[in-house]
């Protein structure tokens, strides 16, 4: 997301003009450079990358992973730099906004490059979360313990926990993500793996206790509406895409409607 | 301005599911994805344009409504 912020202009529209996001210089815009979508039965159409001037650099199924979205968008950018190039703002930027445009961009290799004098603990927390998004994790924890104080103590908990995570130590995983604060901008990310590691060591209906009350009592984000996922995931039968309708009780619990996505693969038995 | 729905449609980041019988569903609030969405499409061209940045187009093929879609 923060890569797409950066980087892109994100937009939505809805094909038929009658819809709600119905966009009649959009439609006309994407449909020129694909005629595919003008007609009456569209089939659900790709995420499209797109220079001003109209032509397609990228797609990108509606049911890709996160993996093929970051994939597609490196490549766009790399296949059209002119729309890469750096703003007038960031060209000024010092080492530590630098390091923070540079793991925005998933170029990790400029997060040590601009860091690369800095000794501070906000310079060993970054360079251990490039080590934790590579699964570096004895590096990870080398870095991480040279982050003293509090001030970054519930970001290392997190950040520390995806190593439990990816290994499958569930318990571990639970227990330590619950000394997470609640002030933590992090909360809501612990509160859903919380989720996580009590569906893993068998406990389904406490894993969906947890996500429902975080569900209600936290203001919505990213992590929410994953929990949200989880939550409904987990009570339906696996295989196919999860798909909502407004009828019924099969709504989301944030009341959400519609297609959403592959299934969730946090629950994926490992 | 913010899309006034969370269509997880829009990409493989945002999505969503089902509350048990019993409850009702929490309130749903303006999409909090983090995406920060440029509407109408002539605000969005117009930013592409000028901040010489590729545009992240997704087209939706169903009916959208104020409050989601269907």
């Amino acid at each position: 997301m923060r890569l797409v912020n950066r980087r892109f202009i994100p937009f939505a529209f809805d094909l038929s003009s009658r819809g709600f996001l119905g966009d009649k210089a959009a439609r006309d815009f994407v449909t020129k450079a694909r005629p595919e979508y003008g007609g009456g039965s569209v089939s659900t159409p790709k995420l499209l990358i797109m220079t001003p001037e109209g032509k397609v650099v990228g797609s990108i199924s509606n049911y890709g992973s996160t993996q093929e979205v970051l994939r597609v968008l490196q490549e766009s950018l790399k296949n059209a730099p002119a729309y890469a190039a750096l703003t007038e703002a960031e060209k000024e930027y010092g080492p530590y906004q630098r390091a923070e445009l540079a793991l925005d961009l998933l170029q990790y290799d400029d997060v040590y490059k601009a860091l690369r004098s800095e000794t501070t603990v906000r310079a060993h927390y970054m360079r251990g979360v490039v080590k934790r998004r590579r699964g570096q994790w004895r590096q990870m924890n080398q870095d991480f313990a040279n982050v003293k104080g509090d001030e970054f103590a519930d970001h290392v908990r997190v950040e520390k926990a995806y190593e439990l995570w990816a290994t499958g130590k569930f318990a571990e995983l639970e227990k330590s993500l619950r000394k997470v604060r609640r002030a933590s901008t992090r909360y809501s990310e612990a509160q859903y793996f919380i989720g996580i590691a009590l569906f893993h060591q068998g406990h389904a209906k406490k894993a969906q206790a947890h996500w429902r009350k975080t569900i209600k009592k936290l203001p919505q984000d990213g992590w929410i509406y994953r929990a949200d996922w989880a939550l409904h995931d987990s009570q339906t039968k696996r295989g196919g895409a999860v798909m909502m309708t407004s009828a019924g009780n099969s709504k989301s619990a944030l009341g959400r409607i519609g297609y959403m996505g592959r299934r969730n693969p946090d629950l994926t038995p490992r | 301005m913010k899309l006034r729905m969370t269509l997880t449609v829009l990409c493989a980041m945002t999505l969503p599911s089902v509350a048990g019988e019993d409850e009702a569903p929490a309130r749903l609030s303006m999409d909090k994805t983090g995406l920060r969405w440029i509407e109408p499409f002539t605000n969005a061209h117009a930013a592409a344009k000028a901040q010489k940045r590729l545009l992240f187009v997704k087209p939706i093929a169903f009916g959208t409504k104020p409050n989601g879609c269907w």
